[in-house]
């Protein structure tokens, strides 16, 4: 019996509550009875079900155990969508009791999440655990960040032209759609992709030719570190005098912008060779082009693809000031983004800076897994 | 040396290097005549001009007096027919290669045609052990493992000499062992005319034929020792009489060799500069 | 080998090859500047060449006899030679045979041909058969000189035109309008030709007091007010004042010249066949100005007129015949010509069309003749010449050549603004652009820079404060990395200049008077700045050696006492690293922000106003002087480094 008693495993039935969280659930629960309305009112709909989700949140938190808190993120979640929208449907600006349930379920997710990142993983443990840790913690902030960005606008009767709300965004995102994706096609596809890739081209290629060259180099690196701080803001109007206002000198910016780091990081790649693998191509009498094609050339790949993400990264901000300062017809992301902050129209101008992000990140995602399947033999992708 | 006709033939030769603005003696008055099938083993301190001698040879740099002939031609000629293989300190394998493209290199210089250059390449690596390693890349092997995909690419020439400066120097004692092992019986099969850059008296002993000692400061050849161990040798031959007393013998040659250099014959000109990193050891 | 030399032209040589291929780069560059100016400006030069709008117009007349015979003699006989002013102009060189040119020109006095036969050579005309009248009457003498002897006056301004005589010679009037328009602060201005005086807006400047000449350019001794015409005089003499009748030479004469009417002048026939049906012809001069009042054709000794009648009926779509003033004319529909027989039929002053034109179709009747193609000088009369009519031209203006020059590449050196301006021209900009105000006063360019710089400046303290904070955070909370170092990635691809008018607006509601604050600049430049700050100090604070660590254990060192003298020290080199590295954007994000604050105090807006003014130069120069500043901040980053950290040397 003494023996049966403590062969059961110390803490599955003992109760170590995740005392902050359960503070700010308490919290939350309180709001529930206060007013949702700066006037007093009660939350238009919702009660009941609020308050159940909380509850089903706080029920984790009071076991405590560490991989059963998390669970209370999603119900916490819930509930402040739910007051979100509660608020929405009175008419007046929001009171101290939506205040405290939004406030307090959002705190409650943000602590639920963070508890489960300070768990030691060992080698042994199922592979899910190590899943989970790595990506809820990112998750869970993007919907609190969205949620708290809805949640403060819509409480404090933010008016559409000062600040849009998420939902806004979401609005404008789906019923201009294909606008965005056609401003999106001329700033991506014929603006930085065109610039980019004549630039990496040009870079390349004069790259090369100073690799050859000691006194070139000694000549243009540091000039090409110079040239490189040359701001866009004075450069997009001199091109745009000299090319027109249409999508070439956007286009242009966008090369001499990515000429420079290009032709850095090439000259870098082709010249920073193991000296060993020099003198070993030296000992095969080897000719000096196929010393460039065997050796210099493939240790340049993982420079160059630094200069492409430098390119990329680079690239759509030149774009975008460019198309800021260079007035034109009204296409392109950043015509789009100008004019509507302009109008006052900042749904817009946040639908086409998350069109813009979103490209971007799923770009800078191509090129890194092309880097990988390129260069995967660098050590700085083998994780070693 | 011996009755075997001399492939290569150092007569005079000296080398220095200026550095900021003293001078410094990398190598002085080196003579030697290495003959066809030998095993020769360079050994000296720091700074003795081992490594310069056998780049000089290999004419990765040229020397500023005497001469070299190596098979006959100069060193130039030489490394332009492509008459030796070299195997360097590190593996210096291209990473982006896998294990029988690195072999392939030398095969593809010299314009060997496809189908031919892989079924050398793997007649190599077989013979080097690493059969079952063909897709496999440099940083997926050990240390010995890449040191003896570089000595299959030296063979892949098939030439006349190799020449190995300090292959195995970063390898701990117990695969050192084994890849002498390996070596001498690479060397056995295919009989080149191996010289051997080494810091090791016992692995110069174990390995070859003749033992070069040279001394620092300036770098001088000080003396040729034969080695009259029979081939071929084994881990008994470690252990035997001989070993000992020749390897006794190497080393009293080096310490008494560099006390004469140090008290009388030839300070360099100048303070003692120190010689670059590159070009000896 | 020993070591020669002495033993210090080793420095000088190691600066040498440190300082030579860096100027030799710089050089090629500027040296390519050139032709890629001329490529980018040679096509905007030719477009500006063809616009006809930029041509100079010249008013041909009929040109007076050269040399006024003693008197008016009465006649001149067979044989005789005269010299017309301004001769070549009439006289194809190039490819008109003698006869032909004859048939290009006819003798006129008083406005009537005169029945007379001649040739021509290269520089006058031979008569064949005599001349029956006076040659000149002369006129009044002009009163003056009203000044030092250049401004002369007609007693009766309604002779101004008569041609003037001084000497016996014929005096050429012909002024050239400057290239610039005056635009009351501009004293330089430059001619396409002329070398003689100059005339302000109806006033007369002589070279040496009035102004002074600077190679092609002009310098007045005061700036003329805004718009006034500034015009410089070409040939002998100019009109100075049309309604006061006084004119001006170029050349001063104490004595005045004498007016002369009825001189007998050599004029241009119109180009066509007179054969009794056609009434087609062509002026010799193309392509013609349109609206050009001062054209006069004269059939004969009878002035064509150009009038166009406009019927009194309304064009509503049905109606056929309308009814106009005149009984005959060119009939034209909506400007194209209709021919009658075919196309209407006339009875009267009645015109009938065979199709009703079209509802507010454009209905004319000209009277005499129209101008069917300016471009190509065709002129289409109403009723066809008789063999023995004259058909020529009294006056008449056209386009006479580009200002600009005579070739593209004249053009080019007389734009004045060019898409990309040659490197010497930037360079003598800069002193000027530098010093053109006070430094007190906003608009200098050193101020703006400095301006501009304090705003970076306290951009890179603000982000990089943050950034360090931020890193700390990940550095000592393992949780914030994880859930935050993705979205912090994300938040670098969002374009922050994008967010640039809502941040303006944000901080324009919270009160900040953002036209004139560093806060916009300061916020824009930090959030670019801090990315990077953040990242490389979080490798920083982690890239202590282990052992060092295992040593603070054993210590017993607290762990703000392990942050402190471990983990800080070793990553202060990465913390300046970084930001030097977010530097150079956040100077970019600060100039965007003041550009589109319109912060007056900034260098954007000088970039900007620049820009928008055109000048090219001094965008050039602000954009050399940016580059500048962000290496200057660079190095600033740098030193800051020395004296904070002096025991790392990078």
């Amino acid at each position: 019996m003494i023996g049966s008693r403590s062969a059961t495993t110390a803490g599955t039935w003992r109760l170590r509550p995740y005392l902050p969280a359960v503070a700010f659930g308490l919290l939350a629960l309180v709001g529930l009875f206060g007013p949702f309305g700066a006037a007093g009112q009660p939350p238009a709909f919702g009660l009941p079900l609020m308050g159940a989700l909380l509850g089903l949140a706080l029920l984790p938190l009071l076991h405590g155990g560490p991989w059963l808190v998390p669970l209370a993120t999603p119900f916490a979640l819930g509930a402040a969508l739910l007051a979100i929208l509660a608020q929405r449907a009175l008419p007046v600006s929001a009171g101290w009791g939506y205040w405290a349930v939004l406030g307090g379920s959002l705190m409650v997710a943000a602590l639920a999440t963070g508890r489960v990142t300070v768990i030691e993983l060992f080698g042994e443990d199922p592979p899910w655990k190590r899943r989970v840790q790595s990506v809820l913690p990112a998750a869970t902030v993007a919907f609190l960040l969205l949620l708290a960005w809805e949640g403060l606008v819509v409480g404090s009767r933010v008016p559409k032209g000062i600040f849009p709300r998420v939902s806004d965004i979401g609005a404008t995102l789906v019923s201009s759609w294909s606008v965005l994706m056609a401003d999106a096609y001329l700033t991506f596809v014929r603006e930085v992709a065109f610039g980019a890739a004549v630039g990496l081209t040009f870079g390349f290629l004069v790259g090369a030719a100073i690799a050859f060259s000691p006194f070139l180099q000694r000549g243009f690196l540091p000039l090409a570190t110079a040239f490189g701080a040359v701001p866009i803001v004075g450069l997009a109007p001199v091109l745009g005098r000299a090319l027109g206002v249409d999508w070439e000198s956007k286009a242009a910016v966008v090369v001499i912008v990515t000429f420079f780091p290009v032709v850095l990081n090439t000259v870098q790649g082709l010249t920073k060779v193991d000296p060993l693998k020099l003198e070993l191509l030296r000992s095969y009498a080897a000719k000096p082009l196929k010393v460039f094609m065997a050796l210099r050339l493939p240790n340049a790949l993982p420079y160059l693809f630094t200069a492409l993400k430098v390119a990329l990264v680079v690239g759509v901000i030149s774009v975008i000031v460019a198309e800021f300062l260079i007035p034109g017809p009204p296409n392109g992301l950043g015509q789009r983004i100008s004019l509507s902050a302009h109008r006052g129209a900042f749904d817009v101008v946040f639908a086409a800076i998350l069109v813009s992000s979103v490209i971007s990140m799923a770009l800078y995602a191509a090129i890194s897994l092309l880097e990988r399947l390129l260069t995967g033999w660098h050590p700085s992708n083998r994780g070693s | 040396m011996s009755a075997a006709p001399p492939i290569i033939e150092v007569a005079g030769v000296g080398k220095r290097f200026v550095v900021g603005k003293a001078e410094a003696v990398a190598l002085q008055d080196a003579d030697l005549t290495i003959a066809d099938g030998q095993f020769v083993s360079l050994i000296g301190p720091s700074g003795c001009g081992k490594t310069t001698l056998m780049r000089l040879i290999a004419d990765l740099i040229e020397p500023t007096e005497g001469s070299i002939s190596v098979a006959g031609k100069t060193p130039r000629q030489a490394r332009q027919d492509r008459e030796y293989g070299y195997v360097f300190q590190a593996p210096a394998l291209y990473e982006w290669r896998s294990v029988l493209a690195n072999v392939m290199l030398p095969l593809e210089i010299m314009g060997v045609p496809k189908a031919e250059r892989k079924a050398r390449a793997v007649t190599l690596l077989a013979m080097v052990g690493l059969e079952s390693f063909h897709r496999s890349y440099p940083w997926q092997l050990s240390g010995g493992m890449q040191q003896r995909v570089s000595i299959a690419r030296a063979l892949a020439m098939e030439p006349k000499i190799l020449l190995m400066d300090e292959p195995f120097g970063a390898l701990d004692e117990i695969t050192r062992e084994t890849m002498n092992f390996e070596l001498l019986r690479l060397w056995q099969e295919t009989r080149k005319t191996v010289v051997f850059v080494t810091h090791s008296i016992a692995e110069a002993v174990f390995l070859s034929s003749h033992i070069v000692v040279m001394t620092a400061r300036p770098g001088r050849i000080r003396e040729v020792i034969e080695v009259d161990l029979p081939y071929p040798r084994d881990a008994e031959t470690r252990e035997s009489e001989r070993f000992f007393e020749l390897t006794t013998r190497v080393r009293e040659a080096l310490r008494v060799g560099q006390a004469a250099a140090n008290a009388g014959g030839g300070a360099s000109s100048g303070a003692a500069a120190a010689i670059p990193k590159s070009a000896a050891d | 080998m020993s070591s020669t030399g002495s033993s210090d032209d080793r420095p000088l040589r190691r600066t040498a090859m440190r300082v030579v291929p860096i100027v030799a780069v710089l050089a090629v560059a500027v040296v390519l500047m050139y032709p890629v100016a001329l490529w980018l400006g040679l096509p905007l030069a030719r477009l500006r060449m063809e616009n006809l709008a930029n041509w100079l117009v010249n008013t041909t007349a009929a040109h007076p006899l050269r040399e006024a015979p003693a008197a008016g003699t009465t006649g001149a006989p067979a044989g005789a030679r005269l010299t017309f002013g301004a001769f070549e102009e009439l006289v194809a060189t190039e490819d008109a045979a003698p006869v032909r040119d004859v048939e290009r020109l006819v003798l006129v006095r008083g406005g009537e041909p005169v029945a007379a036969t001649f040739t021509l050579d290269g520089e006058g005309l031979v008569l064949q058969s005599a001349v029956e009248g006076p040659l000149l009457q002369w006129g009044d003498l002009l009163e003056g000189p009203l000044d030092a002897g250049h401004v002369f006056r007609f007693s009766d301004p309604a002779a101004l035109g008569s041609a003037l005589f001084l000497n016996g010679s014929l005096l050429e009037a012909g002024a050239v309008d400057s290239v610039e328009r005056a635009d009351g602060v501009n004293r330089e201005f430059t001619f396409s030709h002329g070398a003689g005086p100059v005339i302000v807006a109806g006033e007369l400047l002589v070279e040496g007091v009035g102004f002074e000449v600077d190679g092609n350019r002009v310098v007045l001794g005061r700036a003329p007010p805004f718009n006034a015409p500034v015009r410089r005089i070409s040939r002998d003499y100019a009109v100075l004042d049309a309604a006061a009748g006084t004119i001006a030479l170029a050349q001063p004469s104490a004595q005045a010249p004498q007016a002369a009417s009825a001189v007998l002048a050599l004029a241009e026939l119109l180009l066509g066949g007179v054969n009794g049906s056609n009434r087609t012809f062509q002026l010799q001069h193309t392509p013609l100005v349109e609206n050009d009042p001062a054209r006069r054709l004269v059939l004969n000794g009878q002035e064509l007129s150009a009038t166009a009648e406009r019927p009194q009926e309304r064009v509503d779509g049905e109606r056929a015949s309308f009814t106009f003033a005149g009984t005959r004319g060119v009939v034209t529909v909506n400007g194209a010509e209709l021919t009658e027989g075919r196309d209407y039929s006339r009875a009267g002053n009645v015109v009938t069309f065979v199709r009703p034109p079209a509802r507010n179709a454009q209905l004319r009747q000209y009277q005499d003749y129209l101008v069917s193609d300016p471009a190509s000088g065709t002129v289409t009369l109403a009723v066809a010449p008789v063999p023995g009519d004259k058909l020529w031209a009294a006056s008449y203006t056209y386009y006479d050549r580009p200002e600009c020059g005579a070739t593209p590449l004249e053009c080019f050196f007389t734009m004045p603004q060019h898409p990309m301006p040659f490197p010497h021209w930037i360079a003598q900009r800069i002193g000027p652009f530098l010093t053109a105000y006070p430094f007190a006063d906003s608009r200098n360019v050193v101020r703006a820079t400095i301006y501009t710089a304090a705003g970076t400046l306290l951009a890179l303290l603000l982000g990089g404060l943050v950034g360090v904070l931020l890193a700390v955070v990940f550095v000592a909370v393992r949780p914030a990395e994880r859930a935050l170092l993705p979205w912090v990635i994300a938040s670098q691809t969002v374009p922050i200049i994008a967010l640039v008018p809502v941040l303006l607006l944000l901080l324009g509601n919270v009160g900040v008077t953002v036209q004139t604050s560093l806060v916009p600049a300061t916020l824009i430049g930090a959030y670019i700045a801090f990315f990077p700050v953040a990242v490389g100090t979080v490798t920083g604070l982690r890239s202590v050696d282990p052992l060092a660590l295992d040593l603070m254990k054993s210590y017993a060192a607290s762990p703000l006492e392990v942050f402190w003298k471990v983990r800080f020290p070793a990553a202060v080199p990465f913390f300046f690293t970084s930001l030097k590295l977010g530097t150079a954007a956040a100077l970019v994000g600060a100039l965007v922000a003041e550009t589109e604050s319109n912060n007056r105090y900034g260098l954007g807006y000088a970039i900007v106003g620049q820009v928008q003014a055109g000048n090219v130069s001094d965008v050039w120069i602000l954009l050399i002087i940016s580059a500048l500043l962000g290496i200057g901040l660079v190095a600033l980053v740098g030193v800051a480094q020395r004296v904070l950290a002096p025991w790392e040397f990078r």
